[in-house]
């Protein structure tokens, strides 16, 4: 093969002759995987927000009484918080451009880590909620019990308290698992594809 | 952008604009697919264009900016390349002042390259611009030795493809 040759047939391509169109509104469209991962976050803090208002009315739906009430929304307005916390620091990663005016090496540098950064984000915001999920879950699902006992808190009996934490960490575990086997499955490609480019461009083969 | 530096990015981008083109061939197989990807050079250099101070020269900054946006350009990634002629409408790129066996070799070796990797692609469109090693080593950001022992790797692969397909260019 003489390399010498096709490099003057390559070199002698210019391009065809009409000029380039620039037109803005047919360039909006991205395949780049930053923008693909934050579409589909977007789509899912969408839902997010959904269940979250949901979750504020779950009193008048399942009619939790009085005594509960306060209880419910002040562990309701820490979720709140945090979500709103969450939802900023995403707000500002999103707004953030990728910059492709940066070496091959540096430019997948910055995309791999900011890819796994808002990933991390993304398990870490999942992950925290966890607690505050079940206490509402619990106060929902017990509501009649810690009615009819006037009390605020649940049974606090050897028995109960191997019951609940038994079942809390299995809940725990059940959404760390899945949270875990979802953003692998659902974005852990796009990680790994940068990573194998990093790969390939590292010095440790020869 | 004002209009004046408007002006002078599609004045500028018009004048490289074999860059985007050899770009989307080298990476992308199907025309729809080139044709995507040089929607998304485009949209990326029109956006990357505010941070270009001039420090280099115009078609390096090209380079880079294209470079980046193909190999990040994760689309219709099961599909495997099948080293087949196809024609398709980008061929009417080449020259048409070109011979034909030049042409015809052309096209064979684009299709072989479409069997290599990401990085690789990289390094042979770097190569074929006639780009010295060290400039090859700078755009990539690795060593220059590194980028002399992966092109050297990446043309005696390329040579196995086109030995092994029964084609001597």
């Amino acid at each position: 093969m003489n390399f010498d040759e096709l490099q003057n047939a390559w070199q002698s391509e210019q391009g065809p002759q009409e000029e380039l169109s620039f037109e803005v509104s047919i360039l909006k469209k991205s395949s780049q995987p930053i923008d693909a991962i934050r579409k589909k976050m977007k789509h899912e803090f969408w839902f997010q927000l959904l269940a979250i208002i949901f979750i504020g009315f779950l009193p008048i739906l399942f009619d939790i009484r009085n005594n509960m009430m306060l209880l419910f929304y002040t562990n309701y307005i820490i979720m709140l918080l945090i979500t709103a916390y969450y939802f900023l620091r995403f707000g500002r990663l999103f707004k953030t451009m990728h910059n492709y005016n940066t070496t091959l090496k540096d430019g997948l540098m910055h995309l791999y880590f900011e890819i796994r950064l808002h990933l991390e984000m993304y398990k870490s915001f999942n992950f925290i909620l966890i607690p505050f999920v079940l206490f509402t879950t619990g106060i929902t699902i017990n509501r009649k019990d810690l009615s009819q006992k006037n009390i605020s808190v649940p049974a606090s009996d050897p028995e109960s308290i191997i019951k609940y934490s038994v079942l809390a960490l299995i809940v725990t575990l059940i959404v760390i698992v899945f949270t875990n086997q979802w953003i692998n499955s659902y974005y852990g490609k796009h990680v790994k594809k940068i990573k194998d480019l990093l790969d390939d461009l590292s010095e440790r083969d020869y | 952008m004002s209009q004046n530096k408007e002006q002078l990015f599609i004045e500028l981008i018009n004048q490289n604009k074999g860059i985007i083109y050899k770009v989307s061939k080298l990476y992308m197989d199907t025309p729809e697919d080139r044709e995507d990807l040089m929607q998304e050079i485009k949209l990326r250099l029109w956006k990357s264009f505010e941070s270009f101070e001039g420090k280099s020269a115009f078609s390096t900054w090209m380079y880079r900016v294209a470079i980046n946006t193909a190999i990040t350009f994760f689309k219709n990634e099961k599909r495997q390349p099948e080293l087949v002629y196809v024609e398709n409408k980008l061929e009417s790129v080449l020259d048409p002042g070109k011979n034909e066996k030049a042409e015809e070799q052309l096209k064979f070796f684009y299709k072989a390259v479409s069997t290599l990797g990401p990085v690789e692609k990289a390094l042979v469109f770097y190569f074929m611009e006639g780009l010295p090693h060290r400039d090859i080593a700078r755009l990539l950001g690795i060593s220059e030795n590194n980028a002399r022992v992966k092109l050297s790797r990446t043309k005696e692969k390329l040579q196995e493809i086109i030995k092994h397909s029964h084609y001597e260019l």
